[in-house]
């Protein structure tokens, strides 16, 4: 186990890297200079110049991202003297256009974007297992026809048109939304209640497409499993319907949804873009929309992209882990 | 003897029917996704006869219309202007038709979702096809490369690369404006997209060239390309069908998405995304501006999933039920 976990970690670590690296590189290549967005329209090439100096990007891109990567275990300045501004690590660079170091403006957003992606994570598991479940044990009858129609309408209504559609015809319409206070991130811990109000309809909105997708899988998941020769055997010996279920079909059944969950709250836990936009909620993913869409603000863009993939990679790496203590075989392969 | 003539005359009649028609009869009985299978058609034809049906209604997406205005840039009339002459309403603030914007808007989605699922299925097929049926280095290389983009937060990075890859494209000189926008939208769309396909035909492939009938051509001396055509690709394409079925729904939703978000299709071109985004300031007061597109926009992608639903029962029964 110990051999296969080096392994895992190692591997890990060098996609990482190259994960970085192409983000950069991408980012490098493209026709824009991220110097010239630092200022206005009507500016001096000289203060382009400093800033681009000041910012460190007057070095080759491998020297930006050796920086880069340094930057993130000793923290980093920019420019020298009095006017320097220090970020501590993990610095993930220093957004000129917000006068901030972008770790703090990740670590501001990453509570929205966490508490988002928890209480969606709960709903469309809870639905979605729950519903698929139901659907497999009682096929073709009526719950069955009910979960394929929540199926249907949860893959087909984009998350932009659900969203949109519930917050002004039932949020706003039936005043159950403050529009002044949309999106007003509050944390969990000061005001339990406002934090709930704030995030029921962004949960329900983020979920209902993943909601979906979970139901159709774990219903053909059951009742595959439903037909294997074990199943029969446990139903043979005279076991109950209740424990077969429980201890025999799920048990099977569920393995592969726990991979599946993993990767998909890791891949939110980047930011929900769509949702977060909608609901105005001030998340990783409206913080780099926003510096896309605002004004190309390129450290921001770079330190969201890599923090996103690093999620995935991470929960990739703990997904296998979780299998490989499970099911000895893996380690081996 | 009676009933051993039954017994023939069935198997005689199983032994006609190839695998195709039996799940062409499968799909007609199927009503729901016969029916869907209309609608889709009828709007993938009324989509791209857009210019002639505008003509015939005597509107056009690109002219603003007067007196279907008050003073206050709404629409007159109820239902947000719908009429004779306007059948699902005016714009508000420019007096656009709303029918032929939708009709523009969907033609649109359907350039965008055609061209990305013809890209995701060509490459899809060609990389799974080489690696599961050759394997070796390249299919291991090639499984990373996939894994590796995974990784990555594809609709941001689509949304982050496509304004400054439209710059791009339009220095080059072969698509412009709108045209160069659909096309970096495309081929991004096509490049996160494609490691779905490739994995599911790549363990087709793979399992296949154990099988005996692939086996038997080899041993008869067939070159690997004649393998490939005649012998896997008749396998495969059931699979492919259902996932073009599949996807050209969700590339119409992914199209809407990215013009909603200011990335794809610009002003004065019609997209649904571009025309809901703008609707929104409108909800109040002109709630049908909103709500029509809306509808129209769900009845496509609906409309699609429905008939793909169908297409899949009928090609792999054991796929749902």
């Amino acid at each position: 186990m110990l051999n296969y976990l080096a392994r895992r970690l190692s591997a890990t670590l060098v996609v990482l890297t190259l994960v970085s690296m192409s983000v950069f590189g991408i980012f490098a290549v493209l026709p824009m200079d991220p110097a010239a967005l630092t200022c206005g329209k009507a500016c001096y090439p000289a203060v382009i110049e400093a800033n681009r100096h000041r910012l460190g990007l007057d070095v080759p891109v491998q020297v930006q991202y050796g920086r880069f990567v340094k930057g993130l275990f000793v923290g980093r300045n920019y420019g020298e003297g009095a006017a320097s501004i220090s970020c501590p690590a993990p610095a993930f660079g220093y957004s000129f256009n917000r006068h901030e170091c972008v770790t703090s403006l990740i670590a501001e957003a990453f509570p929205v974007t966490l508490s988002l992606a928890l209480g969606a994570f709960v709903l469309w598991i809870s639905v979605g297992v729950g519903l698929g479940i139901v659907a497999a044990r009682r096929r073709n009858q009526w719950p069955d026809r009910a979960a394929t129609v929540f199926v249907l309408v949860g893959t087909s209504l984009p998350t932009f048109i659900s969203g949109i559609l519930i917050l002004l015809f039932v949020g706003l319409k039936f005043h159950l939304i403050d529009p002044l206070n949309l999106g007003r991130w509050v944390s969990p811990l000061a005001d339990p209640v406002a934090w709930f109000r704030t995030f029921i309809f962004p949960w329900i909105i983020l979920a209902l497409a993943y909601a979906a997708s979970y139901t159709r899988f774990t219903r053909s998941n059951v009742i595959e499993t439903s037909s294997e020769d074990y199943i029969r055997t446990a139903r043979a010996k005279g076991l109950s319907e209740k424990v077969i279920l429980q201890k025999h079909t799920l048990r099977a059944a569920v393995a592969p949804i726990v991979t599946l969950a993993g990767l998909d709250f890791a891949g939110l836990l980047g930011g929900a873009i769509i949702t977060e936009q909608i609901f105005n909620l001030p998340g990783l993913g409206r913080l780099s929309i926003r510096a896309v869409l605002q004004d190309y603000d390129l450290p921001t863009i770079v330190a969201t992209t890599i923090l996103a993939a690093t999620f995935v990679v991470v929960a990739n790496l703990l997904v296998d882990i979780a299998y490989a203590y499970l099911d000895p075989r893996v380690r081996v392969a | 003897m009676a009933e051993a003539t039954v017994i023939d005359n069935d198997t005689v009649e199983v032994a006609q029917r190839t695998p195709k028609a039996i799940a062409w009869g499968r799909f007609k009985r199927n009503k729901v996704g016969v029916f869907a299978g209309y609608v889709s058609i009828f709007f993938i034809v009324v989509a791209f006869l857009a210019p002639v049906i505008t003509r015939l209604f005597h509107v056009n997406q690109k002219d603003t219309y007067d007196g279907v205005l008050n003073q206050y840039a709404m629409p007159l009339g109820h239902w947000g202007g719908i009429a004779l002459a306007h059948p699902l309403g005016i714009e508000p603030g420019t007096g656009r038709d709303v029918f032929a914007l939708s009709l523009y808007g969907a033609r649109t989605s359907f350039i965008v979702a055609i061209i990305a699922t013809v890209g995701t299925i060509s490459i899809g097929m060609l990389v799974g096809i080489a690696t599961g049926y050759f394997k070796g280095r390249v299919d291991s290389i090639v499984g990373r490369f996939s894994d590796f983009l995974l990784s990555f937060p594809g609709t941001f990075m689509i949304i982050a690369l496509a304004i400054p890859m439209v710059g791009r494209v339009e220095a080059t000189k072969l698509a412009h404006g709108n045209a160069a926008r659909i096309v970096v939208l495309v081929l991004f769309l096509v490049f996160f997209g494609w490691t779905g396909f490739y994995r599911l035909i790549r363990s087709q492939a793979m399992s296949m060239r154990e099988r005996d009938f692939v086996m038997a051509a080899q041993a008869m001396g067939a070159s690997s390309w004649r393998i490939i055509v005649k012998e896997l690709l008749p396998n495969l394409w059931p699979t492919a069908i259902v996932f073009v079925s599949l996807s050209l729904p969700a590339y119409i939703a992914a199209e809407a998405t990215f013009s909603f978000l200011g990335v794809g299709v610009q002003a004065p071109d019609a997209t649904f995304g571009l025309i809901l985004s703008d609707a929104i300031s409108y909800w109040r007061d002109d709630p049908a501006y909103l709500l029509i597109p809306c509808t129209v926009l769900i009845a496509i992608v609906l409309a699609l999933n429905l008939l793909g639903d169908g297409i899949r029962d009928a090609l792999d029964p054991k796929a749902d039920r």
